[in-house]
């Protein structure tokens, strides 16, 4: 079971950020996945299912009805409260090594505009 | 034909996994197909063999009615390549010689099938005919990798 304030690995949290801007089917988060991480990370449908299952047993996600125009054979899926606290976590997490980074003059210097 | 061999592949998933969300799997790894260009479709076929030796493998190896078996013809396998390497050490004809090439090429693309169809067959509750995926069926729960 993840728990919340605990670093989370790789495809959860790119399966959480995809749904953080909106609820989405499998195959939809694993564009928006590619998209938000500039292709810098891919994951296969056995990968996307598997955090997918993990993420909506440890109420992280749920499953939501989708649009009435939609495929009824694709389920779509919803950030919950828990999910959402995770995430921001992480970013945090991720902002602190960032700014750290940059503390410690390890981050590249960025160009003057 | 792609998504057909996919679902091949899928039945050998672990069952909570494939029974939840099979037929899910299969539509994505269909649309990756379908908006992908050459190198795209190598590239979700290289990612999707990957999760099949990261998910699939695993959890049908931990099944002791394909270890077992895969064991013993592994051992049979492996004593028939070995005998048909001493006849050529003793008698070095080409005969001799081709029958332990034949043995030691061999022996992986024997093994595979066979493992693999041990794999379904146990995966599958012994239903080789039923290759289809199912949501009704009741699979006692798998135990689920960490991603």
């Amino acid at each position: 079971m993840p728990q919340p304030d605990q670093p989370v690995p790789p495809a959860t949290f790119w399966v959480l950020f995809a749904l953080a801007t909106g609820d989405k089917h499998g195959y939809a988060i694993m564009r928006e996945t590619r998209k938000l991480s500039d292709g810098q990370f891919e994951m296969g449908p056995a990968t996307l299912y598997t955090t997918i299952q993990r993420l909506v047993e440890s109420g992280w996600i749920e499953e939501v009805r989708g649009p009435e125009d939609g495929d009824p054979r694709r389920r779509y899926y919803r950030l919950a409260k828990p999910g959402k606290s995770a995430l921001l976590g992480e970013m945090k997490r991720m902002a602190a090594v960032v700014r750290k980074s940059k503390a410690l003059r390890l981050w590249p210097v960025e160009a003057k505009s | 034909m792609s998504t057909r061999i996919y679902r091949w592949l899928l039945a050998l998933y672990p069952e909570d996994l494939r029974r939840d969300y099979g037929e899910e799997m299969v539509l994505v790894f269909a649309d990756e197909l379908r908006d992908a260009d050459f190198r795209g479709a190598v590239r979700a076929w290289r990612r999707a063999l990957g999760e099949f030796f990261h998910f699939a493998l695993p959890a049908c190896a931990s099944s002791s009615a394909v270890r077992v078996p895969a064991i013993s013809l592994a051992i049979f396998l492996c004593s028939t390549a070995s005998v048909a390497v001493v006849d050529y050490r003793r008698a070095p004809n080409a005969h001799a010689f081709f029958h332990a090439l034949a043995a030691i090429l061999a022996m992986p693309l024997l093994l595979t099938p066979y493992i693999s169809l041990l794999a379904v067959w146990a995966c599958r509750g012994r239903k080789l005919t039923a290759l289809g995926l199912s949501h009704r069926e009741e699979h006692a729960p798998c135990s689920k990798s960490a991603i």
